[in-house]
């Protein structure tokens, strides 16, 4: 008990004092993982929109697969994706491989399928009759996009927080495609484990209580954005 | 402009739920679409709107094969986005390219019509549901369009606002001076808005043509008890009576009603029974009561007879003028 105690103090003296390699490692996770929970989002909400309106016979099965994307171990997506990467690999000239950007599409993949499976909730929560509405008057396909958006955010903001949930906790996917490269791909999940597993518990707790803090300030901006202009 | 429907069907889950070789729906004025729930007249609706697609056939604007019609809609269930019921009306005048000061003057006149000038700054989704619906239908009516096509424009809202609304519609009808579309079930609410009506039962186009002509001279069974006329089976023919024309009498088509029920209203004194199997409601006098059977008539020209095979035996109808809805 007292070790953790006295690991609890330490970390807390270390993200006061603003230690460099501390704030650089969570720059760059916020960078990582907030820019692969944007581009989940670009993709994944108007695919949610798209599946909550359409009629066609495969509908069904493409959001039972999302919902199955929902549970896929981040590990398992880090070995595909490593293994597509790989300089032997069908992508390997593109480089990304021990790469920040490698990192980005692993947590894409894994952000995706949450952020519209839960956007297509949102937006079959909305009456069907206001799309239509829309379509009628004119409103071009990025329009109603828009204004749905627009009308659905409590749900798409919840949708995107935990799309950013799924990137930022991940670990496996993180290790096995950026190789936790110190000072270029190590982010703070990666660097909780190399630190846990060379014992020095106090700089883990650090990175510990930083990654909590990044998931408050993210969720808590969401939040902002949610619940603005909600009627009480 | 007129919307025309050719050769279209449209299935649902294997069942044809619309059918229509040909339709050329409203040219000008109002055109009612009448029929009973689940008969199709909304779907036909929506293929108007371009909202439906059809597996087979097509609609398209007389005046041009290549563009789709621009309507204007109020669904049965009024939907808002977010914002006042002014941003609301703002927004669908803003997505069909209405300028800022039209769209401002359009607001304040179809809001006046529609009798919501004092709601335009509340919350669109605060509103009640009468209120909701004459919002719902500002908004569509004051949108330009090829056609404005409404919903059940009247449905769920309560009685003193529906007779407020078929007293305001037609002035809005004729601001907007767009050909209106409107979709109903109920008889009494096409012969007050509506110029025309298109009879759709089963799916099928059962009758069209001027509202008072359908009333007056229904060319099937299933038309006129669509309409209210009671059926009732004389001999082998099929005896028509229009709506509230059965009455204690001694001149006309006579039959027999055996009443169990006798509802007093106001001024008049209503008998509910069966005449054969076919129930029936006929005016009566104070002398009435349950457990009788008494003779009642309708008048020879507000009779229509069909043959066995729900053909027209014979037109009776020879007044003229529009009838009165009954009361």
């Amino acid at each position: 008990m007292e070790a953790i105690w006295d690991g609890l103090l330490e970390a807390i003296r270390q993200v006061a004092s603003g230690d460099r390699e501390l704030r650089e490692i969570a720059v760059r996770t916020l960078l990582v993982s907030g820019t692969a929970t944007a581009l989940a989002a670009a993709a994944g909400i108007p695919l949610g929109l798209a599946l909550s309106r359409a009629r066609f016979q495969g509908r069904i099965p493409a959001m039972a697969v999302l919902n199955a994307g929902m549970g896929f171990p981040p590990v398992i997506i880090g070995l595909v994706v490593w293994l597509l990467l790989l300089r032997s690999g069908p992508f390997g000239d593109l480089g990304l491989v021990y790469t920040k950007r490698g990192m980005i599409a692993a947590q894409v993949i894994l952000a995706f399928p949450v952020i519209a499976a839960f956007s297509a909730a949102a937006f079959q929560a909305l009456p069907s009759e206001l799309g239509d509405l829309l379509h009628v008057l004119g409103a071009g396909r990025i329009r109603r996009l828009l204004l749905l958006s627009r009308e659905a955010r409590l749900g798409l903001a919840a949708a995107v927080m935990a799309g950013f949930g799924s990137a930022v906790s991940e670990v496996g996917a993180s290790m096995i495609v950026g190789g936790n490269l110190a000072g270029n791909t190590r982010v703070l999940t990666t660097s909780i484990v190399t630190e846990t597993s060379r014992g020095r518990n106090d700089n883990a707790m650090a990175l510990g209580i930083v990654l909590l803090g990044l998931t408050f300030l993210v969720a808590g901006v969401l939040t902002v954005v949610q619940q603005r202009g909600i009627r009480k | 402009m007129t919307v025309n429907f050719e050769c279209v069907v449209v299935r649902k889950g294997g069942h044809v739920i619309l059918d229509i070789p040909s339709l050329a729906l409203a040219s000008d004025g109002v055109t009612a679409v009448l029929g009973p729930n689940g008969s199709g007249k909304t779907t036909l609706l929506r293929c108007a709107a371009g909202l439906e697609e059809a597996h087979h056939g097509h609609v398209y604007l007389a005046e041009s094969m290549n563009r789709s019609p621009s309507v204007s809609v109020a669904f049965q269930s009024p939907v808002f986005v977010h914002g006042t019921v002014r941003r609301n009306l703002d927004l669908a005048l803003a997505l069909r390219r209405v300028a800022p000061a039209e769209r401002w003057s359009r607001i304040e006149r179809y809001a006046a019509l529609l009798g919501i000038s004092a709601l335009l700054e509340r919350d669109a989704r605060s509103l009640s549901g009468g209120e909701a619906q004459r919002a719902n239908l500002a908004r569509a009516l004051a949108v330009p369009a090829d056609v404005t096509l409404l919903d059940e424009p009247l449905a769920g809202v309560d009685d003193p606002t529906a007779q407020d609304l078929l007293g305001l519609l037609p002035n809005a009808f004729r601001a907007a001076a767009a050909p209106v579309v409107v979709v109903t079930h109920e008889r009494d609410e096409a012969l007050r808005l509506a110029d025309r009506a298109v009879v759709v039962l089963d799916g099928l186009v059962a009758a069209q043509g001027d509202l008072p002509d359908l009333f007056r001279s229904p060319p099937t069974p299933a038309v006129a008890a669509l309409l209210g006329y009671t059926l009732v089976p004389v001999d082998s023919r099929l005896v028509a009576i229009a709506p509230g024309e059965l009455r204690q009498g001694t001149h006309g088509l006579k039959l027999e009603l055996a009443v169990d029920r006798i509802h007093d209203l106001t001024f008049r004194r209503e008998a509910h029974g069966l005449i054969g199997d076919v129930r029936a409601t006929a005016w009566v006098g104070d002398d009435v009561s349950p457990g009788r059977t008494i003779e009642v008539v309708a008048r020879r020209d507000r009779v229509v007879e069909f043959d066995s095979n729900g053909a027209r035996a014979a037109d009776r109808i020879r007044s003229q003028g529009t009838p009165e809805p009954p009361s």
